[in-house]
């Protein structure tokens, strides 16, 4: 079925507001996306009609939140195509589930851990943090499988990488990636956050133990994040954040441990948070990531024809393989300058500066760029007005 | 420049308005280190420079183009004619306060500040002394 962008804009109430009486241009999506209504009326739901606690509370409305996040796991469920529902737990976004993992897995003393050299902070610093432990972290070039295969050691206890790049849209190809680390014995993470709000991510297809996203970037609540684990491969995470919900029992000296995927969701949860990521993921599979990234690609190629010779490029030159993003600089200008200037010129909004990236753009030694990150509800009209802003900028004043 | 045209504005409108006070603490904290030889770590000069040629942009390309290429030019001016207009402000209030008038002893002509005292400006317009209407309310006078 076609994806009919017209109507899908009539569900995001911020695209029907002016600001300064123009309309809102969002290309900043790859830092978090706009919630259509069906999502925040699902947050409102959980507030106005059973605000309640969930997983202890007997009585009818606790009961009803009970419902409403069972529905929302197994609606995430079916988005990733999770063999079962207890895989995913529910975080407070994507940092958080790769901290659980690099802090919960048994690292000791001359284990090492691979990432690649495209990583966000969220899927490095954690990694650095355990040198304290003894544990190595080596960098890989990104997408490169020599390169990893030569890295490969019995001590490399998991490769942790980034699914598409927040920075440039590249993307890795997973499958084979996994694959060379499982025969390697080694275990594989997965960080999705750019990749899930966009293409399919079939975690059983990828065979991957571990993936992380955030809600925010794919039309959910923010605030709310997934990690979701195979289930041998969550075994062998050790209790991390610990205390109420994550126990059966205690006594002054012990306690019983609750299994994944309570084991690692500590305390009161975020149920409207959960309940609208639910809908986000609904929402999405009802339309289809399909037609989702055939009209990024699209949209990224119309402004790449446009402007993609005047700018300098980060990343390849053809949209296919930058997905949703195009990141650029204008040669002489500061890269929040031509941020500010689209902003103020005609509400274009995009992100300016090192993406949470800057150990790459240190490595290039660069300061950073401009990243133009488009999603399902942005339009041609759109594209045209943030073209013909950005033409001007590059002509006048670069 | 921009920071110290930045840092009085904001100064005073920080006085009357919660909101500005942070602006004016930003730009307090780029003219202190632009003082002390350092770049300003907020960028609050790119970013007044960037919103100000954004907004020009679509209005009047070549004036957006002028102002951005001679930016710190057109603060420095800017911050000349503020600072001597401040000066010469003082001195205003100085004579004032000192002599009752703006231009200083035995001068004459029109000073704002009287308007403070409730006096009318001296060359505001004229008014006769027996009557209350203005020379903008003809008076008819009959003959005798």
């Amino acid at each position: 079925m076609k994806m009919n962008v017209e109507s899908i804009r009539k569900d995001f109430p911020i695209l029907k507001k002016k600001l300064a009486g123009k309309p809102v241009v969002y290309f900043d999506n790859a830092c978090q996306s706009l919630r259509p209504i069906q999502v925040i009326d699902k947050i409102n739901e959980y507030y106005h009609d059973f605000p309640a606690c969930g997983d202890r509370s007997m009585h009818k409305l606790g009961k009803k939140v009970d419902e409403a996040v069972d529905k929302a796991r197994k609606s995430l469920q079916n988005f990733f195509n999770a063999k079962k529902a207890e895989e995913l737990i529910f975080t407070k976004n994507a940092t958080e589930a790769i901290n659980i993992v690099a802090n919960a897995l048994d690292l000791k003393k001359g284990d090492v851990v691979l990432t690649t050299d495209k990583e966000h902070n969220s899927n490095l610093v954690p990694w650095q943090l355990l040198k304290e432990k003894g544990v190595k972290h080596e960098v890989v070039e990104f997408n490169n499988v020599d390169a990893l295969n030569d890295k490969l050691t019995k001590d490399v206890k998991i490769v942790s990488m980034v699914h598409t790049s927040n920075m440039d849209g590249t993307s890795i190809d997973a499958k084979e990636l996994i694959k060379v680390a499982h025969d390697n014995g080694s275990l594989f993470m997965l960080d999705a956050c750019q990749s899930a709000p966009h293409k399919i991510v079939d975690v059983r297809k990828l065979d991957v133990d571990f993936m992380a996203c955030s809600g925010h970037k794919m039309l959910g609540p923010s605030g709310i994040g997934l990690l979701y684990g195979k289930q041998d491969a969550l075994s062998k995470l050790k209790p991390f954040v610990v205390g109420g919900s994550t126990v059966s029992e205690s006594t002054y000296a012990s306690c019983d441990f609750e299994k994944p995927p309570h084991l690692f969701e500590a305390g009161l949860q975020n149920y409207a948070g959960i309940m609208g990521f639910g809908a986000a993921a609904d929402y999405l599979k009802k339309v289809g990531l399909d037609n989702v990234s055939a009209h990024e690609f699209k949209l990224n190629k119309r402004i790449t024809d446009a402007v993609g010779d005047s700018v300098e490029l980060v990343g390849p030159k053809d949209p296919v393989l930058r997905g949703s993003i195009f990141s650029f600089n204008v040669p002489g200008m500061e890269t929040h300058n031509v941020a500010i200037m689209l902003d103020e010129a005609a509400n274009v909004m995009v992100r300016s500066g090192a993406h949470c990236c800057h150990s790459w753009f240190n490595a290039h030694k660069m300061l950073g760029s401009v990243r133009a990150s488009l999603y399902l509800y942005n339009t041609e009209e759109e594209c045209d007005i943030f073209i013909k802003e950005l033409q001007k900028i590059v002509k006048l004043l670069s | 420049m921009i920071c110290i045209l930045a840092l009085i504005i904001f100064s005073i409108l920080a006085i009357f308005s919660v909101s500005y006070r942070p602006l004016a603490a930003e730009a307090f904290d780029c003219v202190f280190r632009k003082a002390t030889f350092r770049k300003c770590r907020t960028n609050l000069d790119q970013r007044l420079k960037s919103q100000i040629t954004g907004r020009l942009l679509t209005k009047s390309p070549f004036l957006a183009r002028f102002i951005y290429k001679r930016f710190e030019l057109i603060s420095w001016i800017f911050v000349i004619l503020l600072i001597s207009s401040l000066l010469y402000s003082g001195y205003g209030v100085y004579n004032y306060a000192r002599y009752g008038h703006c231009d200083g002893v035995n001068a004459q002509g029109f000073c704002v500040y009287d308007a403070f005292d409730g006096d009318e400006p001296v060359n505001a317009p004229c008014v006769e002394q027996d009557s209350k209407e203005t020379l903008f309310t003809p008076v008819e006078k009959k003959s005798s």
